[in-house]
């Protein structure tokens, strides 16, 4: 269940997104959700999830892989479909039971159902695509502005690398600990939702714990490699905008003015 | 009663691209008070094979039973209460305020007792462990790595298994501490009869301990023998990732210059013995 | 010039000791009085039972702490004065205990970058640095991985390529090795005899293993925050009884040996590998056939 977690999970390759600068993918993701937010065309919608298919076939990342990630956020979809189908009001379309399906909830559930797909798929086809270092790295190089009103862009941006990187070691350790408490008699499954709270506290504890520990350590590690903050750093990698960056973005908007159009039209 | 398995498999990921058997057509019976020593390099399926005693995972096919209850029934409470399980570093599951409390949790999970009969069971597990009393109270993380570590076997201790599996016990623990986990465990063989499994990398290390030694290989049993014949085949346990003690070497060095010499000695108080034999006292 | 180059780490009078968190806290590992000088080039193993203080004494090493009295000289560079840290902490690389907390990278060779990339290395010469380092110890394969896909000893190595990046001087390992199933103990002990036998890096490796301490030139024996013995592997382990009382394992072979002298035969004392062994064995039988 918690290996299905994809992302912020690197998918190794050599493909064209791949090789994109990472703030060409932060950005242009960005404009497609604003996109998909603000456009209630179903016609544009649809393109939308047709265009983010083709980036992950262009990605070379297997379709089922990049899906992965909607599987934890499948009962939100669910849930929002199900209120949108029998909670709208608007034209009859038929009745289940007690429940009349409105013609315009269908169609709010599915619009809604395809915005969340698009938003999951593009935002982890980024991370899927991206090292996370690069991607903070884009991060910290995009935020850069803010430095001048003193925000601390390379801390939140080495922040946010090392959670990524403790994603699959916590996870690991979450299961360790769940199944040596189940050997000592702890039930998780029974119970209301207090006593099952309450029957994860032997679970949260020690991973609080150990999450502390780790930081303590990585703090000691990290020092005693001479790091000192983001000051007269330099990268192994630098960011440098290619031709492929070119193409991409080229291809990207293209894409975003095609999928505007419908909802220009009608 | 005793732990029998049949035929057992358990594929992990099973059905997707990751797909890795981790054993493999397992067949073999425990009996009551063995000390069984399962050894084997990283990935030969140890891990999987224990996991299996108390339904933690359950096999993909064949069986386990252990005192006649089908691990894939639904009586698995009952079969916690027999096999206790200890896993690697079980100190990083503490999480109570104090020791006593912390040793107390498996206990008020699975059974129903006064506070005199728990108090009296808590003492006990402490005592095997060789916890002493002014720890009690104190929270577990002011406690050393090896004293952590005596309390989590505790805590798996109070229920009184009649199985007790370690996984990796002295992972860690410098000499001092490891033997004295040792000693602990063949003090709770001996009084109580207690069915004890260590997994571990090292056979040497669990030699001197165990009266049955499995050697895993590859996600099944490659030798199921007496720590005294474990060693025999040098070159087989090294096929295998694992080594032999540093006295077995020598006696298999020393047979090259002196014919007969035994080569299956694995202990320094047998080699002593048969270099006694053969070299003359001055 | 004084003596700075064959001296790596001068550490004269050394005390520490940590703040107790509690009025009755247990187990606040100090150093009570340490003398140790550590050659350039050596291989130096300090063996001690778990909270002797081993572990404090190599953090004051690379000026993770700070002695409370007495000094720690590193390369020339006392690690009470604030501007040598940096300098000091490049000249001597340090792998911890424990193989995921240690590494901060999302991919094997970024990880290897970030000490480079923290002295302000210019980014091609981090690249060829990353390279060499990995090839070094032998994971230039595993480059693009993610770190959790390695084993311990393939984390530990990791581990090591990042501080060779860092072109020290010194690596200091803490209890590096006390994690690892006994193939992964292996793997990073054969890189680092590689690397103090060819490219002449300082070794200090910390560990209650007596296996590891056999490979080492010299051997320092820690004990209640003090070095209670220095000396090669050799004249270390001769003191069986001492070696035991403290709570540590001496090599089987050097045991039979002590217990056939108590018996009353009289072998040499400092025999530890098997080579060794045979040797007096077959000196033995030459004596014993001469006698006949």
């Amino acid at each position: 269940m918690i290996g299905d977690i994809t992302l912020g999970q690197y998918y190794p390759g050599n493909s064209v997104v791949h090789k994109a600068d990472p703030r060409v993918k932060i950005i242009m993701s960005l404009l497609l959700m604003v996109i998909v937010f603000l456009t209630d065309n179903l016609l544009s919608l649809s393109l939308a999830l047709v265009f983010s298919i083709l980036a992950v076939y262009a990605s070379k990342v297997p379709l089922s892989y990049a899906f992965k990630g909607l599987k934890p956020v499948m009962i939100i979809i669910l849930f929002t479909v199900v209120l949108n189908v029998f909670f709208s009001d608007g034209t009859p379309w038929f009745t289940i039971w007690k429940l009349t399906v409105t013609y315009e909830g269908v169609m709010r559930a599915i619009r809604t159902a395809l915005r969340i797909t698009v938003l999951i798929t593009g935002s982890s086809l980024v991370t899927l695509t991206t090292t996370p270092l690069l991607l903070t790295d884009g991060i910290e190089k995009l935020l850069n502005p803010l430095k001048k009103i003193k925000v601390p862009v390379h801390e939140i941006a080495m922040m946010m690398s090392i959670a990524l990187r403790f994603i699959p070691v916590l996870m690991e350790e979450t299961q360790k600990i769940i199944k040596a408490q189940t050997a000592r008699g702890a039930d998780f499954d029974t119970g209301n939702i207090f006593q099952k709270a309450k029957s994860f506290i032997p679970v949260l504890v020690p991973l609080f714990i150990s999450a502390f520990r780790r930081a303590d350590d990585l703090a000691t590690a990290m020092e005693s490699r001479c790091y000192r903050g983001g000051e007269n750093r330099t990268r192994m990698k630098q960011l440098r905008m290619t031709k492929i960056d070119l193409v991409v973005s080229g291809v990207f908007v293209l894409g975003l003015i095609l999928m505007m159009i419908p909802d220009f039209l009608f | 009663m005793a732990i029998e398995i049949n035929n057992l498999s358990h594929i992990y990921n099973k059905e997707t691209v990751m797909e890795k058997t981790a054993v493999h057509d397992i067949t073999l019976t425990i009996q009551d008070g063995e000390k069984v020593g399962i050894i084997g390099h990283t990935g030969s399926g140890k891990s999987t094979l224990v996991q299996h005693l108390n339904g933690l995972l359950k096999p993909h096919s064949g069986s386990v039973t252990v005192n006649g209850i089908d691990t894939k029934s639904k009586e698995i409470k009952e079969l916690r209460k027999i096999v206790g399980m200890v896993f690697q570093y079980p100190e990083h599951q503490l999480f109570e305020e104090t020791v006593y409390k912390d040793i107390a949790f498996g206990l008020k999970k699975q059974y129903e007792f006064t506070q005199e009969e728990m108090d009296v069971r808590i003492r006990a597990a402490a005592l095997a462990m060789s916890i002493s009393d002014e720890l009690m109270e104190k929270s577990p993380f002011e406690l050393s790595g090896g004293q952590k570590r005596r309390v989590a076997i505790a805590g798996v201790l109070v229920t009184d298994p009649r199985i007790l599996v370690l996984d990796e016990p002295t992972a860690g623990l410098d000499p001092r501490g490891r033997d004295e986990l040792f000693q602990s465990l063949e003090e709770i063989n001996r009084t109580k009869n207690t069915t004890i499994i260590i997994v571990s990398h090292s056979m040497e290390e669990v030699a001197g301990f165990a009266n049955r030694i499995l050697v895993m290989n590859k996600g099944t049993v490659a030798m199921d023998t007496t720590p005294d014949k474990a060693f025999e085949d040098v070159d087989l346990l090294e096929s295998m990732g694992l080594s032999a003690p540093q006295v077995t070497y020598m006696a298999r060095a020393i047979s090259g210059v002196i014919k007969d010499f035994p080569t299956r000695i694995h202990t320094v108080e047998a080699m002593v013995k048969e270099l006694m034999k053969v070299v003359k006292h001055p | 010039m004084n003596n700075n180059n064959i001296t790596m780490i001068q550490a004269k009078d050394v005390y520490f000791y940590y703040k107790a968190l509690t009025e009755d806290s247990e187990n606040v590992e100090a150093i009570n009085g340490v003398n140790l000088q550590v050659k350039k080039g050596e291989f130096l193993v300090l063996l001690g039972r778990n909270g002797s203080g081993k572990s404090t004494l190599c953090r004051l090493f690379n000026a993770l702490l700070k002695p409370k009295m007495g000094t720690v000289v590193v390369n020339g560079f006392d690690t009470l004065n604030e501007d040598n840290t940096w300098l000091i902490r490049k000249d001597v690389g340090m792998v911890f205990q424990n193989p995921d907390n240690q590494i901060v990278g999302n991919v094997v060779e970024e990880d290897v970058a970030f000490g480079p990339e923290n002295l302000g290395v210019p980014p091609a010469e981090i690249r060829k640095r990353v390279d060499q380092s990995l090839k070094t110890v032998g994971m230039s394969e595993y480059a693009e991985l993610a770190p959790h896909r390695l084993s311990g000893g393939q984390k530990q190595k990791v581990a090591i390529a990042g501080i060779l990046a860092m072109e020290p001087e010194c690596i200091i390992l803490d209890e590096a090795t006390s994690m690892l199933d006994p193939w992964g103990r292996k793997e990073v002990l054969d890189v680092l005899l590689e690397l103090n036998k060819k490219e002449g890096i300082t070794v200090i490796h910390v560990t209650h293993h007596m296996e590891e301490a056999c490979l080492a030139d010299r051997v320092a024996v820690v004990d209640d925050g003090r070095i209670i013995k220095e000396g090669s592997p050799a004249e270390i382990f001769s003191d069986v009884e001492g070696i035991k009382g403290m709570g540590l394992d001496v090599p089987q072979v050097t045991e039979v040996f002590y217990k056939l002298n108590q018996k009353g035969y009289r072998f040499p004392t400092d025999i530890l590998t098997v080579e060794d062994a045979l040797k007096v064995i077959k000196e033995q039988l030459a004596v014993k056939r001469i006698g006949n």
